[in-house]
């Protein structure tokens, strides 16, 4: 991201090609686990947490809240995926303007995200991504967290 | 069952309905601390004073309580902090 800036209400967001291609690929990995969770990964079982400890007050939660769960995420996802579709080109940069309700899908699908490649990582350090060392990230999986944490951190601070 | 014993189970039925919930938001490794503060902000309407205290409690002490309130006001939150990613949970307020 090179840039991020604040226009009235929405924000503008500077990507080079390679990094839209990136969060492109995104998507699809995390409608995979919120459409057919497996409850043996770690990260399914973050995504979708219990909301109590006693096993008939989480079925009762359950009952009223997991299909609101599962469609704000789903929402939050398509809400992302589509203001990819169309950014504007300028001397072969990437802008995408986002509106206020855009920019909660993009928080929410961001943290989602980071909840899933974290989970399979393992990250269990206490840092809550704020002391990012770049020179740590070693494999891809890591590397794209990483630059998902910095991307989410940005947008917080913009707001 | 005599009347009186009817009126005392149905006390003690009133009595736990109206107790009250606690919600519970635990500490987590991935979510960042401003996005905690943020989605405190967005659910509560809280202070960034307070959403501040709540989340460095959370981080510090391993979790904090957010609020205390009828259960389905709870269950509303916590559903809430589970859309946003955060770990919560509900359980009932001790007497």
């Amino acid at each position: 991201m090179l840039s991020l800036r604040r226009k009235g209400g929405q924000f503008e967001i500077a990507f080079v090609k390679e990094e839209i291609e990136i969060l492109m690929d995104l998507p699809g990995q995390l409608r995979q686990i919120i459409e057919n969770p497996d409850f043996t990964r770690e990260a399914a079982r973050r995504l979708f947490p219990l909301g109590s400890e006693d096993p008939e007050i989480q079925l009762e939660y359950m009952e009223v809240s997991a299909e609101e769960i599962r469609t704000r995420k789903l929402e939050n996802l398509d809400g992302f995926a589509e203001t990819l579709l169309n950014p504007r080109k300028h001397f072969g940069l990437r802008f995408i303007t986002l509106t206020p309700e855009q920019f909660e899908y993009w928080l929410g699908f961001l943290n989602d995200m980071r909840l899933l490649l974290g989970s399979d990582i393992g990250v269990d350090s206490n840092s809550w991504g704020n002391d990012i060392d770049w020179d740590e990230l070693e494999d891809d999986t890591t590397r794209v967290y990483g630059y998902l944490s910095y991307l989410q951190q940005a947008l917080l601070d913009a707001c | 069952m005599t009347p009186h014993e009817s009126t005392q189970v149905e006390t003690a039925e009133k009595v736990e309905h109206d107790r009250l919930w606690n919600v519970i938001v635990w500490d987590d490794p991935i979510n960042l601390m401003t996005y905690v503060v943020y989605v405190f902000q967005k659910i509560f309407g809280y202070s960034t004073q307070l959403a501040t205290k709540l989340m460095k409690e959370v981080h510090e002490s391993g979790k904090s309580l957010v609020a205390t309130e009828e259960r389905e006001q709870a269950e509303l939150h916590v559903s809430q902090l589970h859309q946003y990613g955060l770990q919560a949970t509900m359980e009932r307020q001790e007497y």
